[in-house]
């Protein structure tokens, strides 16, 4: 069939790409003209640096392999799910993006510090998690939800016809659900794992929180010394540019395609009711010690400060939702430019090209570009508010742009054809048949730009004058003086927002995927 | 289309007839703030606005204004302490008039340049809860503390690669002892150590919630929870070899074409009415003589020996945090 859309995918990749371009390369080019640029390869050879390079590394990798061994089985148990039990599991989904690290660290010893809930049991002797436990707990506990999120979706979407075919040519079921229905979602399971990899070797208070002092040392923290303490840009950028090459690398390796969903619907492996409850109740107690106790303290701890203080809560709460609305609209909408442009027509190459270019600003450290955009736009002039918005969508665009690109690649083309057939123009096209298949991921993409806004903090300090201050900024303020009650406060109305949208995003995920033809 | 907002968002900051901008650390400004305080006299008194352009840290705010050069949009820079000193003092300050210096407490007084001005200061410290177990004797010397078996994995201090609090330790460390006493200390001091944390906001925080008993921080941390919670068991450790002393300083930018309106400014944060603000808002002493302070602040102890830093001390470098990070690893 002849592109119904004309040259209509083009600029609208034109738009997202622009926006990339002036809020994201610029700043980057900017910073980079400044910096002397160093041998790259020098800085790899000083040993210091090289063990800074392979530790974090390593630190990922533990990471994400462990939680793919937490998160394969959440993943499984999502395809297996009602309803019920599938909006609980997917609203643990956003806490990575919206909880700040500090308040989950803090969570975190709550219960297995030196004087948490478990330090009874282990003896006068326990000094708690500090170290490689604690940093690969934390991270386990932060990011093994994505893989519920994208993989456990797409098992969901599957369909179940290749496994009855299997299952009745005598496979096994554990062998069938590896070698069918896994390999299906397998390009799910790598997006996770790659996302896992991204955020945990870009750690940093987590890093330096639960790592228990400074023999680790993450490419970030490194970055922040040279930056903030050494003022040595070429360094920083030196290792900025490290961090990206291998993290885009991986991208690369990882390639331009999406998982095409099945007839809809999944296979259901688990048919005895006593190993459906024994599966789902046993990981629920998994979550619950591991994920919703340290969540649980921080929301007991924060509720004096909640019931003192929360007349004064009410402004950043305000400044937070307008951001996140603001934040979720302006990403989602340039994520569905871009992958409405992506869709089809392009070479292998050239779509990881295309990847590649929108994922950099989640693969670069943070504090490079902050420090880019301090440089560049010093003064926010126009609207701090709308200046953070955009900061904001630059990340969050990164983030929802691959569940809009699944889910323009579930729409089949025949629907279109059908309606092209019917005389529905470009336009008739995209609102009568696209816009409502498109539901499900939009709301994905949507909760996510929301919740990456809730709990970023950089781009508020940066641009945002003090009544523009959200929750998370006025909580790092609240611990800058003293005023710890309030903090936890303001901890448990975030975590309180995060959950609300969190079980609003999944049921309304759930509607959009009953629209979905 | 969003990007014609960049031409605008991106063009140079023009300042505003009479507008100062000020960059600062992120605390000194806001609701409640001492800057908040000043920016309104400021605008009553004189007629000049105050735009505040918060950092993280100070020392992120000096690195922007390294960063920006002669074309930078700051007037003043608030905040700079001794450990940023030599970095500030390579760029473009002006040298301020004498008399905003008559005021000062002794000992305060700029030895040679007079480029900074000081509008508060701390004393560092361990600090401690007197009702948890094992109270540190009165007298209790530094390296005492570091090699106490009683006090094993009981401290959080502050990552020197991350907090300019950290550097300042060290600077207090080798200002206190000869080399290889130096690196006893460190080696002894990690056996105490539970965890090292990012910065002063998550070490308080890990000390409040009971994880550490033991947080390096300042002798007028105390003054916080007798005034706002009425706890007088917060306590600091006055060291017979000297707590170290942390002045923080603000000057003004040599590019600045608002010389008149910033030279008013610090004659303000010097002025009896924002320097008896110090206490309740900085929770520092005030840098003004005569200055009344609270009972909070009175009741406090003072260190009996003051260890300032050298006029010219260099802030410790990046070398010097790498030995400091094998001590923590026990590759020294």
């Amino acid at each position: 069939m002849k592109n119904p859309f004309g040259m209509l995918p083009l600029a609208c990749l034109s738009i997202a790409v622009l926006f990339l371009l002036f809020a994201f390369y610029y700043p980057l080019a900017v910073l980079f003209q400044q910096a002397s640029w160093p041998g790259v390869l020098d800085l790899v050879r000083d040993p210091y640096y090289a063990k800074v390079i392979r530790f974090t590394y390593l630190q990922a990798a533990y990471s994400t392999l462990l939680c793919a061994i937490v998160g394969i089985p959440g993943a499984f148990l999502y395809a297996e799910a009602g309803e019920r039990y599938r909006r609980f599991l997917s609203a643990l989904g956003l806490f990575p993006f919206a909880l700040p690290p500090v308040l989950l660290a803090l969570g975190v010893l709550s219960v297995w510090g030196k004087r948490g809930l478990v330090a009874p049991f282990f003896g006068e002797g326990y000094s708690g998690v500090y170290g490689w436990t604690g940093i690969l707990m934390a991270h386990v506990i932060y990011n093994f939800p994505i893989f519920i999120r994208l993989l456990g979706v797409s098992l969901a979407q599957q369909g179940s016809l290749e496994e009855k075919t299997a299952l009745s040519l005598g496979l096994g079921r554990w062998r069938c659900f590896w070698a069918v229905t896994f390999r299906k979602s397998w390009r799910a399971f790598l997006s996770s794992c790659l996302l896992v990899f991204v955020l945990c070797s870009s750690s940093f208070l987590i890093v330096l929180l639960l790592g228990g002092g400074p023999k680790f040392t993450s490419i970030e923290v490194a970055i922040y010394q040279a930056i903030r303490q050494d003022f040595d840009l070429a360094t920083a950028v030196g290792l900025g540019v490290t961090q990206a090459g291998v993290l885009v690398g991986t991208l690369w390796l990882l390639g331009n395609r999406t998982d095409l969903g099945g007839e809809g619907g999944s296979f259901r492996y688990l048919e005895s009711p006593w190993a459906r409850r024994f599966a789902f109740t046993g990981y629920s107690a998994l979550i619950v010690f591991f994920v919703l106790l340290p969540l649980g303290y921080l929301l007991a701890r924060g509720f004096t400060g909640l019931a003192t203080h929360w007349r004064s809560f009410l402004a950043p709460l305000s400044v937070s939702v307008k951001l996140a609305l603001g934040c979720a609209t302006l990403s989602t909408s340039l994520g569905l430019c871009a992958a409405f442009g992506m869709r089809g027509g392009y070479s292998r190459a050239l779509g990881s090209i295309a990847a590649s270019y929108f994922f950099l600003p989640l693969a670069l450290s943070s504090i490079l570009v902050l420090l880019a955009w301090r440089l560049s736009y010093p003064s926010s002039l126009g609207s701090p508010f709308l200046c953070v918005v955009i900061a904001q969508s630059v990340f969050a665009l990164a983030l929802n742009i691959r569940p809009l690109r699944e889910g323009f690649a579930r729409i089949h083309p025949e629907a279109e054809k059908v309606a092209s057939s019917l005389g529905a123009g470009k336009w008739g096209l995209f609102f009568w048949v696209q816009a409502p298949l498109l539901r499900g991921p939009l709301f994905l993409a949507m909760v996510l730009g929301a919740s990456f806004s809730l709990g970023e903090a950089g781009s508020v300090l940066i641009f945002a004058d003090a009544s523009t201050k959200n929750l998370t900024a006025t909580l790092y303020d609240a611990m800058s003086r003293y005023r710890f009650d309030e903090a936890f406060g303001l901890g448990s109305m975030l975590l309180s927002l995060v959950v609300l949208l969190s079980l609003l995003a999944s049921a309304l995920e759930e509607r959009g995927s009953q629209w979905k033809v | 289309m969003y990007w014609p907002i960049f031409f605008f968002w991106g063009s140079a900051a023009f300042a505003l007839p009479n507008e100062l901008t000020v960059y600062t650390y992120d605390s000194f400004t806001g609701a409640g703030s001492l800057g908040e305080s000043l920016s309104a006299l400021s605008k009553k008194k004189t007629g000049c606005t105050t735009k505040f352009v918060p950092f993280a840290t100070a020392g992120e705010a000096l690195s922007q204004v390294a960063l920006e050069g002669p074309k930078t949009a700051a007037d003043i820079l608030v905040g700079v302490d001794q450990s940023l000193r030599a970095r500030a003092d390579a760029l473009a300050f002006d040298e301020l008039p004498p008399s905003l210096f008559s005021k000062l407490q002794s000992g305060l007084e700029p030895k040679a340049s007079r480029r900074w001005l000081p509008f508060d200061y701390g004393y560092l410290s361990i600090v401690y809860d007197d009702r948890r177990k094992d109270v540190p004797p009165p007298g209790m010397t530094l390296m005492g503390f570091a090699t106490h078996p009683a006090y094993k994995k009981r401290l959080v201090l502050e990552d020197a690669r991350t907090s300019s609090l950290g550097r300042s330790l060290l600077t207090w460390t080798q200002s206190v002892f000869p080399k290889a006493e130096y690196a006893t200390f460190w080696t002894s001091l990690f056996q105490q150590v539970l965890t090292v944390s990012p910065g002063w906001s998550a070490a308080y925080g890990l000390f409040l919630s009971q994880e550490a008993d033991f947080v390096f921080s300042y002798t007028t941390s105390p003054a916080y929870h007798i005034e706002k919670e009425l706890n007088p068991h917060i306590k600091a450790m006055i060291f017979p070899e000297g707590n170290f002393r942390q002045i923080e300083m603000a000057g003004i930018l040599k590019s600045s074409k608002q010389k008149k309106c910033a030279v008013k400014w610090l004659e303000l944060l010097s002025s009896t009415k924002i320097q008896s603000e110090v206490p309740r808002r900085q929770w520092m002493y005030p840098a003004r003589s005569g200055v009344k302070l609270p009972t909070s602040f009175t009741s406090l102890p003072v260190p009996t020996k003051v260890i300032d830093a050298p006029e010219n001390a260099a802030q410790a470098d990046a070398e010097l945090v790498r030995q400091w990070t094998q001590f923590a690893a026990g590759l020294k």
